[in-house]
């Protein structure tokens, strides 16, 4: 099917983006977001392949060297815009880098799963699970982050540097490892990292409940 | 490859990463509290960031059909951990320690001797014969923030002593922050050489210079505080 990455985007992008005029503007964000991470997917997918055509590197190597830098480059552009241009604040800065990295996953999942005939359950919980939230995680870090150096101008560069330089790594990491005999691993590292983070997450949400009824 | 180059080579690949992993995991633990100051974040990202280079370049060691030559993910750790170090050093410390006085010009031009030191650091990679023109200019995209990494450090190991005793109290941290950014150049030319012997002595001295950065990091903040 010639386009599929152009139908899978129409026919998921615009029922969302119909939804989002009728939700209440608090609600709205989030989805908006999620919206931007499915656009930022396709145009990551036409990236990727014109890099693929123009250098002289092997599928491996375009998944684990270039694919990483040009979707978290993409996928850090709004957050980036969301936190300097806007000036959000921490918290929706989490929320937004959230969902731009889950909205960039649904398109890629759904793509994978479209293009392989012989996707079963078991790689639609793996490609949920791992690539799901290591896309999460990873625009996760680079909004949270930036939420920190954004308040001194002076690191604001060089820490921004610094987060997408982690963020790629830990990418090319996930890549490395699920194209191997070290699958599993590769399946592990973002539920790994995920389990960590939610529990300090829920455990500074309830510490600050409780500060606020006290 | 014979046994005792793959003891080494493994060698220079795990002790480096314990220690930045144990740094990175002791500064989650210690330096993510609410007060504690944005330097001491920033060292543990930067620690965090290193281990995940580090284990780019082993898993692809395990599993690469492939050698790839030239920019891979695994230096972009290491970039990223001179940037986090930069963050820290001469985003937040540097504009407590200099405040662009002429009595602290003489220091300044001393600590130059840093990142003239860590450039010619550079040329026996540079002129290394067998290294492929994509490496060595990927080599260099890793000297440029260690070497501005390097210049804060020595700086703000130098400085006099101007007021309240901060720098005092944080000069064990910059004392070993310069010379961990100089273990680090080291260990990247051991590894282009892959000499046993050079690569075995860098990665151990890395990895003790990286938990004693930390401690230091530690007891420089608490120090301060009081």
């Amino acid at each position: 099917m010639e386009n599929l990455i152009y139908i899978l985007f129409v026919s998921v992008f615009v029922p969302i983006m119909l939804m989002a005029c009728l939700i209440e503007s608090k609600a709205r964000q989030p989805i908006v977001f999620v919206l931007i991470g499915i656009y930022i997917s396709v145009f990551a997918a036409e990236i990727n392949g014109l890099l693929r055509n123009v250098l002289p590197l092997s599928t491996y190597e375009v998944t684990t060297i270039v694919a990483p830098i040009t979707e978290e480059l993409l996928k850090a552009v709004p957050i980036l815009i969301y936190a300097t241009v806007i000036g959000a604040k921490k918290e929706k800065l989490f929320t937004a880098s959230m969902a731009v990295g889950i909205g960039f996953a649904v398109l890629e999942n759904a793509y994978y799963l479209l293009n392989d005939a012989s996707f079963n359950m078991f790689d639609a919980i793996i490609r949920a699970f791992g690539a799901g939230l290591m896309h999460g995680m990873c625009t996760l870090l680079v909004g949270v982050g930036i939420s920190f150096v954004k308040k001194k101008s002076k690191i604001f560069v060089v820490g921004t540097f610094a987060l997408l330089s982690t963020a790629i790594t830990y990418h090319g990491i996930y890549n490395m490892l699920i194209q191997s005999k070290f699958e599993v691993i590769g399946f592990l590292l973002p539920i790994s990292t995920y389990i960590p983070f939610a529990v300090w997450r829920i455990k500074n949400q309830l510490s600050k409940k409780n500060s606020n009824l006290s | 490859m014979e046994e005792m180059d793959l003891i080494c080579m493994w060698i220079a690949e795990l002790v480096p990463l314990s220690a930045t992993l144990f740094s990175f995991i002791y500064g989650l633990n210690k330096f993510f509290k609410k007060g504690k100051p944005l330097f001491l974040q920033s060292i543990t990202m930067a620690m965090g960031c290193h281990a995940l280079g580090s284990i780019y370049h082993l898993c692809q060691t395990l599993t690469a059909e492939i050698v790839v030559e030239g920019f891979t993910p695994a230096y972009l750790g290491r970039i990223g951990f001179f940037l986090f170090l930069i963050a820290a050093s001469y985003g937040q410390m540097d504009r407590i320690v200099d405040d662009g006085s002429k009595k602290i010009r003489p220091t300044r031009y001393i600590a130059l001797i840093a990142p003239v030191c860590a450039a010619l650091l550079y040329l026996p990679n540079g002129l290394m014969e067998d290294l492929a023109i994509e490496t060595k200019i990927t080599v260099i995209l890793v000297w440029l923030p260690a070497i501005v990494s390097v210049y804060y450090n020595l700086k703000h190991s130098i400085i006099p002593d101007l007021d309240f005793g901060f720098i005092k109290a944080i000069k064990p941290y910059n004392i070993l922050a310069t010379a961990l950014g100089f273990a680090e150049l080291l260990c990247l030319t051991a590894w282009d050489y892959l000499y046993n012997a050079p690569l075995v002595i860098t990665s151990i001295i890395f990895a003790i210079l990286c938990v004693g950065m930390m401690f230091a990091a530690k007891k420089g903040a608490e120090q301060w505080k009081i």
